[in-house]
């Protein structure tokens, strides 16, 4: 079952300096149970993506399109029914455990604040579930008394989780949950998202800039640039048979552990400055097969296969009429 | 071939802050273990890959290496010459030798210091050639790291270029003096995947035309491939094992350095490992556990390894490991 679904949804920031966009025109959708990754470089706009969702974007910024969580369109909700559904049916665990939690409260303080808005229940109640919630994660109950410097950075990771899964969200949004830690401890923490979605049956959307990361634990992945989605498809499609010539050249770049691959290669030049993109395709002035076209207009979403949409004008054959009308 | 730098013994211990009070009534002293009696050299041309998770002490080592801190025990010699001996004007000519590239370049650059300024600074302070020279020098180490047009960069200041051209700057900068040795900590951590390998290709590029010797710090297992000569693990404050990354990474000897390159994510769905996670977390430098540091997580510990601390056993030439489960091999 569908659950979650964008429709053309476009972000714009407003700054001083001027209006950034963000994100524009992002197609995707993704089905209960499902892990969705979404990867992509600093400034790509993943991060706005997962923050419109959870409708956290600062007030000024314009946000387009429609974002279905189980048929309803969270954009046009009122702000206090979004509340409800925010923390309660989508969670979210932020890359940075000690600026999301709050130093001068206790572990459960947290817990009880979490769950006392959402439900009716007793503080006793709300305490059996945040012990129930911290053993999941492998955290000792009577840690609930602590403050959050007592902790760890991996443990401290684990307390966010288990914030976030305490209420039993359909959809849990992990923004870079494992990038200030270890890779060992990135290893444990991986190990126990994977364990509690598999046990309470959630929808994840996992935002990394890590491939390494997504390759173990995402069923289905897009891949953004400077704000477009530039393709989507199954991790195996994505990593054995990626379509446009930005994610074969990610993948081409990434250190890999081949000891017979010595050849070091990456892409010319720097991502683009979202305050003024180029025109046409955000990738044409790095891409190795670039063609006039995508200098001029941008390319528009094709799907190739069925589920598998790739955002690049040379896949366009016979697809040239759906591109025109699409941007008639 | 000539050793630049060689490291024995070498032991920083940090004293934890306590109230005066405490420290009134108390004779006992508190001490972060940052490193630990460590043992390496670096030959001339050659990349040292110094890899490890955080808190293992290899900042400290790398920092210890240019004495950007003082030994507590232990010495290293820059072409044999014990550098924490060194008064403060010979140490002041060696900084011409010996630089260092940070990980964060927007913190390592001075915002209102044009890059220009910035790259010419250790000229200024070394005073080396006349105004027009170093003027010279810096357009073509400009050029040297392709920051072109060289003239237009000059004039900039940090905050208008990206974080992978800053970078480029603070190569540029800790590589004016033409130094034989630079310590990269974790130069390319904070850049984004397709900027870190242009940037990776750049210092591979710059060593070969400068005759350059890198001391190459990274919590990145799989970056040291593409650029290191030799590898040594850290583990609270101690090396673990050493070796070439094909030996490391086909066969880790050491438990901890197994469960290391277990953990290391692969970017290929087809490939996926099995993983050995150490139980629990890396124990508080300040009381290190007796005997091996790795026991208490070590899954093939011994009744040993809680007393003595292993000694550093000779595999190969190129290899050695600290661990008491090779002693008689």
């Amino acid at each position: 079952m569908e659950l979650l679904k964008l429709e053309n949804v476009s972000v714009k920031y407003k700054t001083r300096e001027g209006r950034v966009l963000a994100a524009e025109d992002v197609n995707i959708s993704m089905n209960e149970r499902e892990t969705l990754g979404i990867v992509g470089e600093s400034g790509c706009g993943k991060s706005t993506l997962g923050n419109a969702i959870l409708g956290i974007l600062p007030k000024e910024t314009s946000v387009e399109g429609k974002i279905l969580f189980n048929k309803t369109d969270l954009l046009s909700l009122p702000r206090k029914k979004f509340r409800m559904i925010r923390g309660k049916d989508i969670s979210m665990i932020f890359q940075d455990p000690m600026t999301s939690l709050n130093p001068v409260m206790k572990l459960k303080h947290h817990f009880i604040e979490t769950i006392i808005t959402h439900k009716k229940v007793s503080k006793e109640e709300a305490i059996n579930m945040a012990e129930k919630a911290l053993t999941d994660v492998g955290i000792n109950a009577d840690r609930l008394n602590d403050y959050p410097f007592q902790l760890s950075g991996g443990m401290r990771q684990r307390v966010m989780i288990a914030l976030a899964l305490v209420l039993n969200p359909k959809l849990v949004i992990a923004d870079e949950p494992t990038t200030s830690l270890d890779v060992i401890v990135q290893a444990q923490i991986l190990n126990i998202l994977k364990g509690l979605q598999n046990e309470y049956n959630m929808g994840m959307i996992l935002i990394t800039h890590d491939l390494g990361v997504v390759a173990e634990v995402a069923d289905n992945i897009g891949v953004m640039y400077g704000g477009h989605l530039v393709e989507y498809s199954t991790k195996m499609n994505i990593y054995k048979d990626p379509k446009h010539p930005y994610t074969k050249a990610l993948l081409e770049s990434i250190p890999n552990t081949d000891i017979n691959d010595r050849e070091l290669s990456f892409i010319e030049g720097y991502p683009p400055d979202l305050m003024s993109v180029p025109e046409g395709c955000r990738f044409s002035d790095r891409c190795p097969k670039v063609m006039d076209i995508c200098k001029s207009s941008t390319p528009p979403d094709m799907f190739i296969e069925e589920n598998r949409l790739v955002k690049c004008w040379l896949y366009n054959e016979g697809g040239a009429k759906s591109a025109s009308n699409n941007r008639s | 071939m000539q050793a630049i730098i060689e490291a024995k013994n070498l032991t920083k211990h940090f004293p934890v802050k306590e109230p005066l009070l405490k420290k009134l009534l108390t004779k006992e002293r508190k001490f972060v273990h940052a490193v630990n009696g460590i043992d390496f050299d670096i030959m001339e041309n050659q990349t040292l890959g110094l890899v490890g998770e955080s808190g293992s002490g290899k900042t400290t080592t790398g920092r210890l290496c240019l004495r950007l801190l003082e030994a507590t025990k232990g010495e290293v010699s820059y072409l044999g010459k014990n550098i924490f001996e060194l008064d403060k004007e010979s140490l002041r000519k060696l900084r011409k030798e010996i630089q260092i590239i940070f990980q964060d370049p927007l913190a390592a650059l001075n915002p209102y210091m044009k890059v220009g300024e910035a790259i010419r600074h250790p000229l200024d302070i070394h005073k080396i050639g006349t105004p027009k020279q170093r003027y010279e020098k810096v357009l073509e180490m400009l050029t040297k790291v392709n920051m072109e047009p060289a003239e237009d960069f000059y004039s900039r200041y940090p905050r208008e270029l990206s974080g992978g051209q800053q970078q480029r700057i603070v190569i540029a900068r800790a590589l004016i003096t033409e130094p034989k040795f630079v310590v990269a900590d974790e130069a390319v951590a904070m850049l984004d995947v397709s900027v870190r390998s242009q940037l990776l290709e750049l210092m591979m590029q710059l060593k070969k035309e400068m005759n350059l010797t890198y001391l190459f710090i990274t919590h990145d297992l799989a970056t040291t491939k593409y650029i290191c000569d030799k590898i040594a693990v850290m583990y609270l404050g101690s090396i673990v094992e050493t070796g070439s990354f094909e030996e490391i990474y086909t066969n880790p000897m050491h438990p901890y350095t197994k469960a290391l390159i277990s953990a290391v994510p692969e970017a290929d769905p087809e490939k996926q490992k099995e993983k050995i996670i150490p139980g629990g977390e890396v124990p508080n430098p300040i009381d290190l556990p007796s005997g091996c540091p790795f026991h208490p997580r070590c899954s093939e510990a011994r009744e040993i390894c809680k007393k003595e601390f292993p000694d550093s056993i000779r595999v190969s030439d190129t290899r050695s490991v600290r661990c008491h489960l090779f002693k008689n091999a």
